[in-house]
């Protein structure tokens, strides 16, 4: 199943994470797995119905989250993690702006999500990119 | 000939495009793409710089250059990316994932597992494991 990687400009705790997660998503609290590594996994046996990786990041931008939709997921919960609507709503419940991939092939273009109804495609600095690792927005493109 | 050449020298693809190199919690595109090992990219690129390559302007205004039947896009700073071609793969964000998952642990039942709890479908796997497999070879 398709999930999604979603970068925000905010550090966020586990607890808040999961209960904006729940609410967008109406997924019981309990369905919602945080890990930092995916080594983590060897130990987990309880049923869940999304996976959140929780990766610090340089630049921009505080934490790369990417979303797993588990095996026991809707598609209908698969459908919400695509929708630049979800990623909108994310950042207005956590209060951040948030950067997803767009559908180019072209690794420096992104779109930048400031709430539900304002995105745009922005180029990240690919110096800073490739040399540091870190999401730095160097300019705005045309809006999508 | 010259009407070829970049105006600014085209720099190598960044390391998140060379197979051994992706990560499980590597950022991924919706879209992304990575070059088997045994590629001579550094060849493609100096053949670029040099002007024997051929030139064209996309529609979204990324300058592309074919070159030994590969594909390559270019960033108005030099920075290149594979896009297509021989020894070029398109993997999905899953696919990517999974990737990752194979560098680090190999053709095991942990990397199965691994992959089972990431809710990675059969189709995605199978996609990384050819593109892990045929790195092996190289």
């Amino acid at each position: 199943m398709d999930g999604i990687d979603i970068l925000i400009n905010k550090q966020i705790d586990n607890a808040e994470l999961i209960s904006a997660l729940s609410k967008l998503l109406i997924i019981p609290p309990t369905e919602i797995l945080i890990v930092h590594d995916i080594a983590e996994l060897e130990k987990q046996n309880s049923p869940y119905q999304l996976l959140c990786q929780k990766v610090e990041i340089q630049g921009d931008f505080s934490l790369l989250l990417s979303l797993y939709p588990h095996n026991k997921a809707t598609n209908e919960l698969t459908k919400q993690l695509q929708n630049y609507a979800f990623t909108g709503k994310l950042g207005e419940i956590l209060d951040c702006a948030c950067l997803i991939s767009d559908d180019t092939i072209d690794p420096y273009q992104w779109i930048l999500i400031q709430n539900s109804k304002n995105w745009q495609t922005v180029e990240l600095d690919p110096d800073k990119l490739d040399d540091h690792e870190s999401y730095v927005i160097s300019k705005s493109l045309v809006t999508p | 000939m010259d009407a070829n050449k970049p105006a600014i020298e085209v720099k190598l693809p960044s390391d998140r495009h060379y197979i051994h190199k992706v990560c499980q919690n590597s950022l991924a595109k919706t879209r992304n793409t990575v070059i088997e090992p045994a590629i001579p990219i550094k060849q493609d690129i100096a053949d670029i710089n040099t002007g024997k390559a051929n030139y064209q302007k996309d529609k979204n205004g990324i300058d592309i250059y074919t070159i030994n039947g590969r594909i390559y896009g270019v960033k108005p700073d030099g920075r290149s990316y594979p896009i297509e071609g021989q020894g070029i793969y398109q993997l999905n964000r899953s696919s990517y994932k999974a990737l990752g998952v194979y560098n680090q642990f190999g053709q095991t039942i942990r990397a199965e597992n691994f992959l089972d709890k990431m809710g990675t479908n059969s189709i995605d796997r199978q996609t990384a494991f050819k593109v892990w497999k045929n790195s092996q070879k190289s």
